[in-house]
Parts: C-alpha cells; sequence; structure tokens
C-alpha cells in the first residue's frame, strides 16, 4: 500500500471536532474516536453494499491500569492491560473470540500471567472467555472476555479508558448487540462500580485484595437470531459459548431497543440482548 | 479549550460516491472535548481508509 491508495478518498473532519480537535485538547482517547469514524463510515457505506457488513466491536482500546507503590520493593509500578474483545458476525460467519479487531494493529492483549505476577503484586485468579456475550444473530457475534486480577498491595489505583461500556456493539441486519465491556471491582465479595460513568475510570482507590474484573465486549451479531443453524446453537451450548438462560449467541433474540444500523435492503435494526451478569456493579469505594 | 460535553459524542459521518472516489464528511460530529476523547489531524482518514479498503478491496494489497 502507498500513498496513492488513498487518492480517491476524501475525509473532510472539521477543525474543532473530536475528530480533528486543536491543540492543546488531549488526545489519550484516540483509539477510542477511531473506532467511532470507523462505526459511522461502515453504517454509511452499508447501505451501499447490500448488507456486506459486519457487526460492530468493542469500540476502543480498553485501557486498564493500576499502578502505585510495590510493597516488596518500594518502587511504582504499573500493572497495564487493554482486553481484546470479540469480532462481529458477518454473512456466512460468526465472530471470532477475544481477537485484536481487524480495524487494530496486530499488537498483544493479555500479558503472560507467569511473566506479570513476577513484575507486580497481582495474582490472575481466572482468564477464559465470556460467556453469552457475542451479539444473537443468525451469525453469531465473537465472545469477549472475562479476566480477574487480584491486587496485592495496598495503595494502588485504577484508571480505565473504554467504549462501549453503555452503548453495546450493535448487530445488523436484524442480528443482537454484544454485551457491553465492563471494569468492575470484586470487593469482600461484593461488586464495587469504580466510577459513575462506566468505562471511563480515573484514579479509583483499590484497597488491597480487590479483585479487578475486566470483561470485553463481544461482537454484534448478523441477521435474525430465530434463522440460526439449531446445530450451531447446540455447538454453542457444547462449548460453553452460550447458556442455557444467558440470552446469548442465538438461543434468542433477547429485548430492549438495539443500535440500529441500515444495512442494505435487507433493513431490520439490530436488537439488544439482555445484560447476561446477574447483578449489575453497584456504586461504591 | 471547550466546555464539557453533557451527553454521549457523536462522530456523524455522510459517505458520498460519485464516479471512482468517495467523499466522508464528517461534519456535524460533536466538538471536541476537554477530556481526552479527542484525535488529531491523522485519525479520522486513517480510519475511514480502513473501512474503505476492508469492504470494498479486502483482497489486495494496495
Amino acid at each position: 500500500m502507498n500513498s496513492g491508495a488513498f487518492r480517491p478518498l476524501t475525509v473532510i473532519a472539521p477543525l474543532g471536532t473530536i475528530v480533528n480537535a486543536e491543540p492543546p485538547a488531549p488526545c489519550g482517547g484516540m483509539v477510542e474516536v477511531k473506532y467511532g469514524v470507523e462505526t459511522a463510515v461502515q453504517g454509511a457505506l452499508a447501505q451501499a453494499l447490500d448488507g456486506k457488513v459486519a457487526g460492530d466491536l468493542k469500540g476502543g482500546g480498553n485501557h486498564c491500569y493500576v499502578g502505585g507503590p510495590d510493597p516488596r520493593s518500594g518502587e511504582t509500578f504499573i500493572f497495564y492491560e487493554y482486553p481484546a474483545g470479540g469480532t462481529g458476525g458477518f454473512e456466512n460467519g460468526d465472530g471470532s473470540n477475544t481477537v485484536r479487531a481487524w480495524t487494530e494493529s496486530d499488537m498483544t492483549t493479555l500479558q503472560p500471567i507467569e511473566a506479570i505476577e513476577q513484575l507486580y503484586p497481582v495474582r490472575v485468579e481466572a482468564t477464559a472467555l465470556r460467556e453469552d456475550s457475542g451479539g444473537p444473530g443468525q451469525w453469531r457475534g465473537g465472545l469477549g472476555l472475562t479476566r480477574a486480577v487480584r491486587i496485592l498491595a495496598p495503595h494502588t489505583r485504577l484508571s480505565v479508558l473504554a467504549e462501549r461500556a453503555v452503548l453495546p456493539p450493535f448487530g445488523v441486519c436484524g442480528g443482537g448487540a454484544g454485551a457491553t465491556n465492563r471494569f468492575w471491582i470484586r470487593r469482600d465479595g461484593q461488586p464495587v462500580q469504580p466510577s459513575p460513568l462506566p468505562g471511563k475510570v480515573s484514579a479509583f482507590p483499590v484497597v488491597e485484595g480487590d479483585v479487578l474484573l475486566m470483561e470485553s465486549s463481544g461482537g454484534g451479531g448478523f441477521g435474525d437470531a430465530l434463522e440460526r443453524d439449531p446445530a450451531l446453537v447446540l455447538a454453542d451450548l457444547a462449548e460453553g459459548y452460550v447458556t442455557a438462560g444467558g440470552g446469548g449467541g442465538g438461543l434468542r433474540c433477547g429485548a430492549g431497543e438495539g443500535r440500529a444500523r441500515p444495512c442494505g435492503d435487507r433493513g431490520a435494526p439490530g436488537r439488544a440482548p439482555r445484560e447476561p451478569s446477574p447483578s449489575a456493579p453497584r456504586r461504591g469505594g | 479549550m471547550r466546555a464539557r460535553a453533557a451527553g454521549p459524542l457523536t462522530v456523524r459521518a455522510r459517505v458520498a460516491i460519485a464516479g471512482d472516489t468517495i467523499t466522508v464528511d464528517l461534519t456535524g460530529t460533536s466538538p471536541q472535548t476537554a477530556g481526552p476523547t479527542n484525535v488529531g489531524p491523522a485519525m479520522a482518514p486513517t480510519g475511514a481508509f480502513t473501512i474503505v479498503k476492508s469492504y470494498l478491496d479486502p483482497g489486495s494489497d494496495a
């Protein structure tokens, strides 16, 4: 690829907007805005492509940081991970589980447990595919992941910069939305929401022994979940990708308003699944 | 520096195809914010190109 590839494309990005900010605007959320541009362009282009489109993605970098003094050395540490999520379902294919999305660079997502448990005062207690997180559809969205990390140091703080923590990754052509990104703390077995705005956390004080839960989005689904091949639904159940009552991945369409996107002449709006979690994290701290 | 936004931020795109050219017009997108949800001049063309390339010409190198 060279600059000539850009020649047929003109992009008008008005100065002073989030897509072309003037200095000294902070731009730490650049990945999140880039996803926004991609999503909007995809939605518009889909109208010209007769449904040749895929469900939405996790919508940002999912930056998670825990930092503070390491009691073993007194040195300051920063534990930083950016969990991958599911990609969207598309015509004739389910989304992929927990991979860097096709709009991202080829970068890592999680660090090896053996390494981080030596480097930082943390213990990784779970890393798993997040069941029921893929958007329902004839072609299911890929699953996000769940990572549980216990913090073994006093006086640390958590910051998160993520999108799609309120509005889920939408489905297309009648597919349902994937689960939202969720980042929260489990303290003494109870959920604690570290900020009033999900996905945006700034220096939340972590208590030693807290468990950081990083739950990334699944991708949006493609097509009506009732059209899904029953054999695929059974395979999803056998793999644990979906649960019998969880509302994910094609067992049922789900309820509520989705984030509809036009889809050529198919035109059916997306639908959001029910949140699969038994209880939403509460505000605390 | 602009005031903090009170609601969700919007990226608005109008895609026009004319002959062998595509114009992506992001007019109507939310004003820049005091927080970190902004990009400089490079990301919008990059994001738009990623989508156009991926959907219209996924196979070739250029």
